[in-house]
């Protein structure tokens, strides 16, 4: 039996902020169950049948896209190339971009438009990008092969070389990307209070220990974001792979997404069962890896 | 003081570097750009050059002639301005929330958060779909712009930027008896700004140039976007390059002068000394 | 800490007001979808093609997907406001133009949703994946329908587009073969006759090799290793040897044959270098269209590409082999998706048959340099007059269709047989390469429906 006086308290005890948080939080929250919840549940769903995509007949088979996809070649293939590209492209990036966002964060005119041209290539579409980097990497009509040539080093094959490939996307890669990650790490070092700075003057601090005792502690969080959000992207990269080399040569582009798309959208007969197998599996490994990482800067995040 | 050498050293070092740097970025856009006014032989000749022989149009003109240009910059800009807006609102207020407050389940629900990045667009493009057929939605402004209304990697970014801000810094505003939403406005969204700018960015960027979402999403000509603009010139078997680098320039100018203005907000002189006391 | 009751008050109304807000919008738009499809308007009796305006009087709309993009895609883009003029307020056809890749993501779940459009143009080879689980509606009435005679029409088009069970599923919107093309002049600077094609894969090859100049950045014969038509299978049947065994679905690749072409193959572009290393089909478009490839055996979408960048070329058949000349047939189609009421059907039929009218056909032929198969059109005297086209036409015995009625067809092109010829153009045994393909294609040939 519930007296008037209970139940002020209960109110009471729920915290004002708590309950203003659940209301902060569900318009963004219904978007995302509606339009990706859902759709993520079935294909989960999915990964147990057999289907294509005319959405006709399905039968339920249980584990066996799963079993089948254990004994796939192609498919381990795409995964080392996928932790291949992540494993070189991820700390490339956050590297450059430290670097990069340390020497423009000063609003000087200089700095500010050297901001806004590393920003650049993140406006283009990757349509353009491929076309462009198709261009300037081919080996025959391209014009860095020519430079190279002119400059008397061997002409590379690029895209086209099984080695140099995936090493030349992760440039395209880096090229188009770091820009961003350079602006997120600048917005965060402008909130660093330069009295930080100058107190490590006084204690007589150069350049590189400002860097690591001051930026980086500070940066944590925006650094810590921009790592997860980054090693999400790349086991997922798609795109730039997608409009140069497709996966090859000898498919040694081929990420996981790459052969997602391949097996369930590229020809006949659209498996959409064991393409969907394949995410579930992309899905737990980017889940292990990232929800790792978050758990580590949360750590370090919580130790300001 | 007398500053040893080192220090112009390494200055200078950072400047070759940061120079080289803007070299590699630029270079592609200057090829880029200059190739547009090329004829399509130039652009297949060997040995292949930067600069064009002649200047010429005829690529941007082929390209208004072709692709209902207007229509499709319409379209674009709905939705991806509609996105950018919506998207923010809704993601910041998510991100304040799973930063700045306690409260049951924030961290089961910001791990499902995170979740949802992880899925691949291809995947899930035709559940997608079925879905968007289902509630009525197919080939309309709403239905493009409902499911990207909020976005995962917006609540992350915009968690990190609000757990980066001084502690206690809502305290104060309770203190002086404002409700939750004033201290989320009045205070804490301020000092946001280059978060929230840096995010709008983003989403701007991305669905301005997504192609395969609003294709998948839409049947009608009228409904495309520049990024299937871009693609019409690309063929199968022979692709136009004149036009499609001419269209890629096109559709890029916007986002550029968007990105200009913008600027002035990322400069921030933040003084966070507003806590002490 | 206070908790006062006006404070909680506001907060409780700002959230309730989020919620509405986004809730109202959901139901809003939800209910109030615009732009739908057009509802299938009532089936109307007979089969007359123009049959008139619907019940409610307004023009018949037919929703028409295809992957013309590219220059080819203007000109069907007019004959298809040609016909919208001439059909005002009675047909009205709404194209919609898609890369192919996309069209084959959208149109099954637009099938399955009941979205789909009325009329549908794509590839023979993508066919049997839509016919097999009855997605298209049979077109067999459309002679009678619209008075045309199938004999219009070339025997090989026809058979192109028809399924195992004899039904008509596809009508014919453009055929073609593949066939060599070779630059004039490079033959001349090589002292070689640029009027004498090759005629045999033996000349072909010593030919590419005579023009081959890397330094140059020049190349005798273009192999590419991805995205081009399946020019090898020239190759290997005109040395007698056989891809699928048709008759009883399994692979017939591992034979001595295929072997001595896969050898020579390999000879060809490892040891003699006669086509840049793993080049892909765009690639080589680019260098032939540079005047810098010697020969090329593709479709005749080069050919506008060709004329733009004033390369001085010709057009022949493929060469033949020790034993035979085999060239592959293929073409695009119109069909019309499952659950078109008929009455749009004979719209889609009134299209069609403009289509393939002699006057169209021969500015689409002559146009984007197509070989017509309206056999009208073939002995036209301006179709006769130009060289290419004419020689395109002319391809007798030797045109068949390639892996004809398998759903897996181009699965196996591309995931099969094109790897098969990278591993032996980038120095792979072609011993071990043909054993492992031969088996892979087994695997995909036992899911055949």
């Amino acid at each position: 039996m519930m007296t008037n006086q209970t139940r002020k308290r209960m109110l009471q005890m729920l915290s004002k902020p708590e309950r203003a948080a659940y209301l902060f939080i569900s318009p963004a929250l219904i978007i995302l169950l509606v339009f990706t919840v859902v759709p993520l549940l079935a294909t989960l769903a999915i990964s147990t049948l057999r289907l294509d995509i005319f959405l006709k007949g399905a039968t339920f088979v249980g584990l066996e896209q799963f079993e089948k996809l254990l004994s796939d070649d192609r498919f381990w293939n795409a995964l080392k190339n996928t932790v291949y590209f992540t494993a070189v492209e991820v700390p490339l990036q956050i590297v450059l971009s430290l670097l990069a966002a340390v020497y423009v964060a000063k609003n000087t005119r200089f700095r500010k438009l050297l901001r806004s041209a590393y920003f650049l290539p993140y406006i283009c579409s990757f349509t353009a990008i491929g076309i462009v980097w198709s261009f300037l990497l081919d080996p025959q009509t391209g014009l860095y092969p020519h430079y190279l040539h002119e400059l008397g080093l061997p002409q590379l094959e690029f895209l086209r070389d099984p080695d140099l490939a995936m090493p030349s996307i992760v440039l395209m890669s880096l090229w188009r990307n770091f820009g961003y990650t350079t602006i997120i790490l600048v917005a965060g070092l402008q909130s660093i209070p330069d009295s930080y700075y100058e107190a490590a003057e006084l204690d007589g601090a150069g350049k590189v220990k400002k860097l690591l005792h001051i930026s980086v502690p500070m940066l944590m969080p925006a650094l810590g974001f921009s790592f997860v959000i980054t090693t999400i992207q790349a086991l997922q990269v798609f795109d730039p792979i997608f409009v140069t080399t497709q996966g090859g040569p000898l498919n040694r582009t081929e990420t996981v997404v790459l052969y997602i798309y391949n097996t369930g959208f590229k020809s006949a007969p659209f498996d959409l069962g064991y393409a969907s197998a394949v995410s579930v599996v992309l899905l737990v490994l980017v889940m292990a890896a990232t929800l790792t990482m978050n758990a580590y800067f949360n750590r370090k995040e919580s130790s300001l | 003081m007398n500053l040893p050498k080192t220090p112009s050293l390494s200055r200078a070092v950072a400047f070759a570097a940061m120079a080289a740097l803007l070299l590699f970025v630029l270079h592609p856009f200057v090829w880029l750009f200059l190739s547009t006014f090329k004829p399509e032989q130039e652009l297949m000749q060997y040995p292949p050059a930067l600069l064009p022989e002649r200047y010429l149009f005829d690529a941007y003109v082929e390209v208004w002639n072709r692709i209902p240009l207007l229509d499709f910059f319409r379209n674009t800009v709905i939705f991806s301005v509609s996105v950018m807006v919506v998207s923010v609102f809704f993601d910041s207020m998510a991100g304040y929330a799973f930063a700045r407050i306690r409260f049951k389940g924030s961290k089961v629900l910001f791990t499902l958060v995170l979740i949802t990045m992880m899925i691949p667009f291809q995947v899930t493009m035709i559940p997608l779909f079925v879905e968007v057929f289902k509630l009525g939605l197919l080939d309309t402004y709403w239905g493009l712009i409902l499911p990207r209304a909020s976005s995962a990697f917006g609540i992350f970014l915009m968690r990190s930027f609000f757990v980066s801000l001084p502690k206690d810094l809502e305290e104060s505003g309770r203190v002086d008896g404002l409700n939750e939403f004033r201290i989320y406005w009045s205070i804490m969204l301020p000092l946001c700004k280059p978060a929230m700018v840096t995010l709008g960015i983003f989403l701007l960027m991305n669905n301005w140039n997504d192609l395969l979402y609003p294709l998948m999403l839409t049947s009608q000509t009228d409904m495309r976007t520049l990024s299937a603009g871009l693609a019409m010139f690309v063929g199968q078997r022979t692709i136009e390059y004149g036009p499609t680098l001419a269209a890629a320039t096109l559709s890029l100018l916007p986002l550029l002068v968007v990105y200009a203005f913008a600027q002035r907000f990322f400069v921030q002189s933040v003084s966070t000394s507003g806590l002490k006391g | 800490m206070t908790f006062n009751a006006r404070t909680r008050h506001s907060v409780i109304r700002a959230g309730a007001m989020l919620l509405v807000a986004a809730l109202l919008a959901l139901l809003a738009v939800a209910c109030g979808g615009n732009n739908q499809p057009p509802e299938p308007s009532s089936p109307a009796a007979g089969g007359a093609v123009n049959t008139g305006t619907a019940a409610s009087g307004k023009p018949v709309e037919l929703s028409f997907w295809n992957g013309f993009t590219g220059p080819d895609g203007e000109l069907l883009k007019q004959i298809v406001d040609e016909f919208n003029q001439q059909n005002a307020g009675k047909i009205e056809v709404n194209m919609d133009v898609m890369m192919w890749d996309l069209l084959f993501q959208k149109l099954p779940p637009a099938i399955a949703t009941k979205t789909a459009p009325q009329l549908v143009a794509f590839s023979n080879a993508a066919g049997p994946g839509y016919m097999s689980n009855g997605s298209l509606e049979p077109l067999d009435d459309y002679f009678a329908a619209t008075g045309s005679d199938p004999s219009d029409f070339t025997d090989a088009s026809l058979e192109l587009f028809r399924y195992n069970d004899g039904k008509q599923y596809m009508l014919p919107l453009q055929t073609n073969g593949i066939y060599l093309f070779w630059n004039k002049k490079l033959f001349r600077e090589a002292g070689l006759d640029p009027e004498k094609p090759p005629a045999t894969l033996e000349e072909m090859a010593d030919i590419a090799v005579k023009l081959t100049k890397p330094k140059q950045n020049q190349y005798g014969l273009a192999l590419p290793v991805k995205s081009a038509p399946t020019y090898f299978v020239s190759f290997m049947k005109g040395n007698g040897g056989e891809v699928v065994d048709m008759a009883n679905l399994k692979s017939a690749l591992d034979s001595p044959e295929n072997l001595a072409t896969l050898q020579w193959l390999q000879d060809l572009g490892r040891n003699k270098k006669v086509s840049p290393q793993g080049a892909t089909g765009a690639a080589l478009d680019k260098l032939m269209l540079g005047g810098q490839l010697g020969m090329y055996i593709t479709g005749p979408w080069l050919t506008g590409g060709l004329k733009a960048n004033n390369v001085e070329f010709g057009v022949a058949q493929i060469p033949s082999g020790s034993k035979t000349r085999f060239v592959e047939l293929g073409g695009i189609g119109f069909a019309v998706p499952a659950g078109t009421t008929a009455e749009q059907k004979q719209a889609a039929y009134a299209f069609i048959k403009f289509w393939n009218s002699p006057d169209n056909m021969k500015r689409w032929s002559l146009a984007n340099g197509f070989p017509p198969h309206l056999k009208a059109v073939i002995s036209d005297p301006d179709v006769k007059a130009d060289a290419n086209v004419a020689t395109m036409a002319d391809m007798g015995d030797a045109a068949q269709t390639f892996l004809p009625g398998l759903v897996n067809a181009e699965r196996i092109n591309r995931d099969v047989l094109f790897p098969m010829v990278e591993a032996v153009l980038s120095g792979v045994d072609p011993a071990g390469v043909l054993k492992k393909t031969s088996a892979q294609l087994d695997e995909i040939l036992k899911t055949e429906p």
